[in-house]
């Protein structure tokens, strides 16, 4: 980001410079790509969050594992996503008896709970 | 076309691909006897590429009873048997999409079935690999059974 000067108030105001002059592996360009969508979407997490603490009732596995999922947005390791992708698989390696349902849901019931 | 409406195969075409395919889909509900199939086979091979050709789309399909339909293992059984019949159409790519939905027994019996039925053939494979929680889990059993498979060349 450059920081250019008005020419009529001389007061400094950012401008965006065209990513594809940069390297993709400065972080300065990925935030300039991707910052605002990410914020974005992270604000969509917490309206999320406040919805399900507003309502009444009782959550289930899926804010569980929901909640587990976040927790390796703080990770300082490179494989967050893969380790958000984890906390929603199923962990086990053998088929199940019968399948009871068509769909999948998002996150896994555990064991001996696919209704 | 089933899967994908004729817009679809006709904005791929225009974009450059040089052909389109479809798998055997499930159709939204379990069908009710092998006969179902064998009218759905007739479509995917016959009605479609005939209807495809009156808009210059080359059209292909696959053959299989889907994943999701797989936890009766009567039914697939049925099913596979019709299937050679097909493979001669000359839209016809191979098996597919074949693997599994839940990870179930059932399903890995019948996936087990249709990759015998695609060697014995000489067919290629379309793999479908479950959605979301069950991905990771099943797409590992799956490419097992495949590599299990001396016959099976990826």
């Amino acid at each position: 980001m450059a920081i250019h000067r008005n020419r009529i108030a001389n007061e400094p105001f950012p401008v965006f410079i065209c990513p594809f002059k940069g390297h993709m592996a400065d972080r300065k360009n990925i935030l300039d790509l991707y910052f605002l969508d990410a914020r974005a979407r992270l604000i969509d997490i917490a309206a999320f969050m406040d919805r399900v603490n507003r309502a009444e009732g009782e959550t289930d596995f899926r804010y569980d594992q929901f909640q587990d999922a976040l927790k390796a947005l703080e990770s300082d390791q490179p494989n967050r996503a893969e380790s958000v992708l984890l906390a929603f698989s199923d962990p086990t390696n053998e088929p199940i008896p019968v399948a009871t349902t068509k769909a999948a849901c998002g996150a896994w019931p555990g064991e001996g709970n696919n209704d | 076309m089933v899967s994908r409406t004729t817009d679809d195969y006709q904005a791929m075409v225009m974009a450059g691909c040089q052909a389109v395919c479809e798998p055997a889909f499930w159709a939204g509900f379990d069908r009710s006897s092998a006969q179902g199939f064998y009218d759905y086979f007739c479509q995917l091979t016959q009605h479609e590429p005939r209807r495809a050709s009156m808009f210059g789309l080359p059209h292909y399909t696959w053959l299989c009873i889907n994943p999701k339909e797989s936890e009766d293992v009567g039914l697939a059984e049925e099913v596979l048997a019709i299937i050679p019949e097909f493979m001669k159409s000359p839209n016809v790519l191979g098996i597919g999409e074949i693997g599994l939905n839940k990870n179930s027994r059932n399903e890995v019996a019948v996936l087990e079935k249709h990759i015998d039925l695609a060697a014995n053939n000489d067919q290629l494979i379309l793999v479908h690999t479950p959605h979301l929680e069950d991905k990771r889990k099943g797409t590992r059993l799956i490419l097992d059974m495949l590599k299990a498979d001396s016959r099976i060349k990826p």
